[in-house]
């Protein structure tokens, strides 16, 4: 479920890190009132390594031939609580992102939202409903299985979303969701079911370890649930309102934007003239064919020239590159 | 299970990379990371359509791996699972995209081969452009420019904790592997039924390992607020690398320098 | 230098680890504390550094008793390496590990290289301070762990378990740097040919009972004793 950088454009891309932002700021704030919030800090860093390397562990799929794997949100807030398992979580993707290419540098903050913010704070809110009466397995087990299921669900949808408004793909909204929804449905049950087991076997061997065990809810704990709520729905409104709003307007309305901050028409006429001037080595130069595009050509952007004079640039830097290296190596064994 | 290894490997390899004595490794990690950061916003606000440009973009890896001598061999099995993800999602557009703009002799190019196209191009050098930045560069120097970038110090904290111990939890597991599988050798993942005590009894050692070391941390008298990092300065060769990095990505971005190039061979 | 007074305590209020423990140890001298497994070896030691806290009695260290509000003086004279060594480096490089402490004490830039430096030498490991952690072997591991606690100066060392996972020639170096130090030097381990290199006066604990307290020459060579607290001979006491 990691997204690429290709998949969103700057603008999804930067709403989204404001958002996951803003839930890490206020999650830093939470975690600083705890009482024992340093020693939490070294559990947070070893969960999030355990986190890591369990992900990268196959779990056969009972009755079918293939194997699932864990995502771990909602593992991880069941035994650290929504805020340190949110920013754990956070350590956890900025570290596959720079060393596995899982996800990238700008859409970074659109898998904190997707995959941490989810599973960590309605993963914990489901936990925390569930276990307001007491704990049971049977209690972990549904908890980890709707937590699983819902904020993978969430999580996927707001894919679909992100990808839809950076405006990168062709398929229609319902398509994309009919696609999306289902496939996580099962990742999401699968995921459930390896956190419940873990959870269980934690709940038998150390129960004291597992998240809001030893203290009794307390009443504030109402108020934050409402105050989680109420995050949600406001971040709901705005997402929901960008969508309509660039969906009326320009499909493309940044880039556009952006195309028009740095002045296109202008440079056009001066390529004119640097046209003209050059017109006559073109005449000697030129081998390829006369290829253009109709008369899309200047509205897309794209240019048989301009891949052509692209091409050329590559394959000179190339060049230049292994003549380069081929010196280097030489002036190694030399100096060896 | 071979993703473990691969993964113990990429660490170590990035590790001894980033130690390098390197031309590129001895820039200021903050230049390489706002250089970097602006190519990765540059490329993807690129019009889908605008394959020109898209492709202009890789000028600036190859510049890279020129100076820094870098391959991008190591980068191949990366890109693979992504291109998997970026087809997927582009393989819809030239179906539903249908706007013919070209022939390559017979072969009709429609408006949506072109924004797959970039697609999947623009997917491959934000790969390669953050594989440069963290290979020059490590963790900790990552670390570094972060906190100078002001991200909470929590933040930096936990993320360099999760990268100390990310090696030895993976060695954990690989251990946990490799007992099980020499016991169950037809199973290519692990039996349901051990789910929970395998993985539970890692994580159990792993809150008890975090105890300890919090043990250790607090008698070194810890805090999140100084976990420090050697000071480094913004040296004249970072300055260089910022304005001539910046100045080829605004070249290569927004002057359709390529376009004038290839008219001098296309008449 | 440290002075136990009837010392008891438990961790959950109802067995008690360990109990009336009564002990003095001197400066520059160095204990082994012996005894088989759980019977509260570094318990004891963790009650020293203040690790744990709700115990009874009284523990002193130079006078100062063992409480909240000393913690930070007393951990400066202290150094305590721990059993497992990658839970001691939580650094991503030796170097940073090493010079942590001196860092968070608030010493000036120079000064914590100087000492992170000096520190490095004296286990013999200063080539290897800018590698990272999970490249080192087991023993370079244990030597580093050794000088992140040597750069603070400390008079007192604490080693828990500390050949544990080591090979037989990183244990002899680890000896060999062991006895190359100076200060009191608290050795807790069931590896007993250990204790017997390096320590002169050795303490026998059972069930969080000091049983014995005396000279490590005359304790180890006593076989029953040894065998009657879930212990054996020193192999090289073992006459073939």
């Amino acid at each position: 479920m990691h997204m690429a950088d290709a998949m969103v454009s700057p603008v999804v891309g930067g709403a989204m890190y404001v958002a996951s932002g803003i839930a890490a700021t206020y999650s830093i704030k939470k975690l600083r009132e705890e009482d024992n919030f340093k020693k939490k800090i070294s559990t947070m860093g070893v969960m999030g390594a355990f986190v890591f390397a369990t992900q990268m562990v196959n779990f056969t799929i009972p009755g079918t031939g293939s194997s699932g794997h864990l995502c771990g949100g909602v593992l991880l807030s069941s035994i650290l609580g929504p805020y340190a398992g949110f920013l754990s979580m956070i350590g956890v993707l900025l570290i596959q992102c720079l060393f596995f290419a899982d996800g990238g540098l700008l859409a970074l903050g659109a898998n904190v939202w997707n995959m941490a913010f989810y599973g960590c704070f309605i993963g914990s809110l489901i936990w925390k409903f569930i276990m307001r009466n007491g704990m049971s397995k049977r209690k972990i087990a549904i908890s980890s299985i709707l937590g699983s299921i819902l904020t993978l669900q969430m999580g996927a949808f707001s894919v679909t979303i992100e990808t839809l408004l950076s405006g990168i793909t062709e398929l229609p909204f319902s398509a994309f969701l009919v696609a999306m929804q289902p496939i996580h449905l099962a990742i999401g049950f699968v995921e459930g079911l390896i956190t419940l087991s873990v959870l269980c076997f934690v709940y038998e061997a150390r129960p004291e370890l597992l998240w809001n065990k030893k203290e009794k809810i307390k009443k504030e704990a109402r108020l934050s649930y409402k105050k989680t709520i109420t995050i949600l729905a406001c971040l709901l409104i705005i997402i929901g309102g960008g969508i309509s709003l660039l969906a009326s307007s320009n499909p493309d309305g940044l880039e556009w934007s952006i195309e028009r901050i740095t002045g296109n028409t202008e440079l056009e006429t001066r390529e004119n003239n640097i046209y003209e001037t050059s017109e006559k080595i073109q005449e000697t130069t030129s081998f390829l064919p006369d290829y253009t595009f109709k008369d899309t050509e200047s509205s897309i952007g794209t240019s048989i020239s301009g891949i052509i004079g692209c091409g050329i640039t590559v394959a000179f830097l190339v060049g230049l590159g292994s003549v380069i290296k081929i010196k280097r190596k030489k002036e190694k064994v030399i100096n060896e | 299970m071979n993703k473990i290894e691969d993964a113990i490997y990429q660490v170590h390899y990035i590790d001894n990379n980033s130690n390098n004595n390197n031309i590129l490794n001895k820039i200021h990690p903050l230049v390489k990371l706002i250089i970097s950061v602006i190519y990765i916003l540059f490329l993807t606000s690129i019009n889908k359509y605008n394959l020109t440009i898209t492709l202009a973009m890789s000028i600036y890896l190859i510049v890279v791996s020129i100076i820094g001598d870098l391959s991008i061999k190591n980068c191949i099995k990366r890109l693979k699972i992504v291109l998997f993800f970026l087809i997927i999602i582009g393989i819809a557009n030239p179906i539903l995209d249908r706007q013919v703009v070209t022939f390559i002799g017979i072969i009709p190019i429609t408006t949506g081969m072109i924004s797959a196209l970039t697609l999947i191009l623009k997917g491959i050098f934000a790969i390669i452009s953050s594989y440069f930045l963290i290979v020059t560069t490590g963790v900790e120097n990552i670390c570094y420019a972060l906190k100078k970038l002001h991200i909470p110090n929590i933040l930096i904290t936990i993320f360099m904790l999760i990268y100390r111990y990310i090696i030895v939890l993976l060695k954990e597991v690989q251990k946990i592997w490799i007992a099980y599988s020499l016991r169950a050798p037809k199973q290519k993942g692990i039996h349901f039924k051990a789910w929970g005590s395998m993985i539970g009894s890692l994580m159990i050692r792993s809150i008890d390992k975090a105890e300890v070391i919090y043990q250790a941390m607090e008698l070194r008298v810890f805090s999140p607020d100084n976990f420090f990092m050697k000071n480094q300065k913004i040296d004249r060769t970072s300055i260089i690398y910022f304005m001539a990095g910046l100045l080829l990505l605004l070249i290569i971005r927004f002057i359709p320098i390529f376009d004038l190039i290839g008219n001098v061979f296309v008449h | 230098m440290i002075e136990l007074k009837n010392v008891s305590f438990s961790y959950n209020s109802n067995i008690e680890v360990l109990s009336n423990i009564n002990l003095n140890i001197n400066k520059n001298e160095s204990i082994g504390i012996i005894g088989a497994n759980g019977v509260g070896k570094s318990t004891l030691l963790k009650l020293l550094v203040g690790l744990e806290l709700g115990y009874t009695g009284e523990i002193l260290i130079d006078d100062m008793k063992v409480e909240k509000k000393k913690l930070s003086e007393i951990r400066q004279k202290i150094g305590y390496v721990f059993q497992d060594s990658d839970s001691q480096l939580f650094m991503p490089t030796i170097y940073e590990d090493v010079a942590f402490a001196p860092k968070n004490y608030g010493f000036s830039e120079e000064e914590v290289q100087n000492r992170t430096i000096e520190a490095l030498k004296n286990v013999g490991i200063e080539d290897l301070k800018d590698k990272p952690i999970y490249h080192l072997s087991g023993g370079q591991k244990k030597l580093a762990s050794i000088a992140t606690v040597l750069s603070m100066k400390p008079d007192i060392l604490i080693f828990d378990e500390p050949t544990i996972a080591l090979d037989p020639r990183n244990r002899r170096k680890f000896i060999e740097v062991l006895n190359s130090l100076s200060g009191t030097k608290i050795v807790a381990s069931h590896d007993l040919d250990l204790i017997y290199d390096t320590c002169k006066k050795t303490i026998l604990i059972s069930d969080g009972k000091i049983i014995k307290n005396g000279l490590t020459k005359e304790i180890l060579n006593d076989k029953e004793l040894l065998e009657n607290n879930g212990l054996e001979l020193p192999l090289s006491l073992i006459k073939r």
